[in-house]
């Protein structure tokens, strides 16, 4: 992903390193808005429904609402699923 | 070959229907999710073509997404046609769900892979779901559940 550059995909990075601490991982990227990866092993536990939930509420939580309208989506994958992303570049 | 958005958006609903039938009636699930994963990726290109011809996301599921603009709907128009505010936010809510669940189980190089070879590599990465049975069947319903619930939901989206 490209290394991050504008204000608001740190601010993002922050809060969803605070709430996903290493080892868990967070890529971001501005892609016709902003879209990323959380990879952490604590969504082993969750179903989709609730990882999408635990990550909007952080979004909803920290972002004001014209810095919201610029989150795309970020999705949240175990390490083992995460090994998929790359996979689909091609 | 080129392809205008009208015949991408047809193509996703004859492949998610493929797919449903390699699943039920011929017992090919790896093929099933591959090609369930091809009709999402259809329907993103349906979107995206409306707004911008040029592809330059190839088979990158969240940047196709992204770029396909669906999430930025006209709140505005939906309420005038009638949507109340909650329909449009579990719309939205809905097509994150899936494209999440999309993206942890489908990758562009499956269409390579066995029904052994994807039955191993989803016991792999999805070794803390418990399932019964077989274990590959079992992945490919979940997935066309959600890749099903994804064109069902753009289907709607397209015509609005």
């Amino acid at each position: 992903m490209a290394r991050l550059k504008n204000p608001l995909l740190r601010k993002l990075e922050r809060v969803l390193a605070q709430r996903f601490p290493e080892p868990a991982t967070i890529q971001l990227e501005d892609h016709d808005g902003i879209i990323g990866v959380v990879t952490s092993d604590e969504f082993a536990r969750m179903d989709t429904i609730d990882r999408q939930n635990l990550i909007g509420e952080l979004v909803e939580t920290h972002l004001k609402p014209e810095e919201r309208r610029q989150v795309q989506i970020i999705v949240g994958v175990t390490p083992e699923e995460g090994t998929g992303y790359l996979a689909g570049e091609d | 070959m080129e392809f205008p958005p009208e015949h991408y958006f047809q193509t996703a609903t004859q492949r998610i229907r493929q797919a449903q039938y390699l699943y039920r009636e011929g017992s090919s699930y790896a093929l099933a999710i591959y090609v369930g994963g091809v009709a999402v990726e259809c329907l993103l290109r349906a979107f995206k073509g409306r707004r911008d011809p040029t592809f330059d996301e190839k088979h990158h599921l969240l940047r196709l997404f992204a770029a396909s603009g669906m999430l930025r709907i006209d709140r505005d128009k939906l309420l005038a046609k009638g949507w109340t505010d909650a329909q449009i936010d579990e719309h939205l809510h809905t097509l994150k769900v899936a494209v999440n669940e999309i993206f942890r189980l489908w990758a562009n190089n499956y269409r390579f892979a066995s029904e052994e070879r994807l039955r191993s590599h989803l016991k792999q990465i999805t070794s803390h779901q418990r399932i019964q049975g077989d274990y590959l069947k079992e992945q490919a319903r979940q997935f066309l559940n959600s890749a099903q619930k994804f064109i069902d939901k753009g289907v709607v989206q397209w015509h609005v």
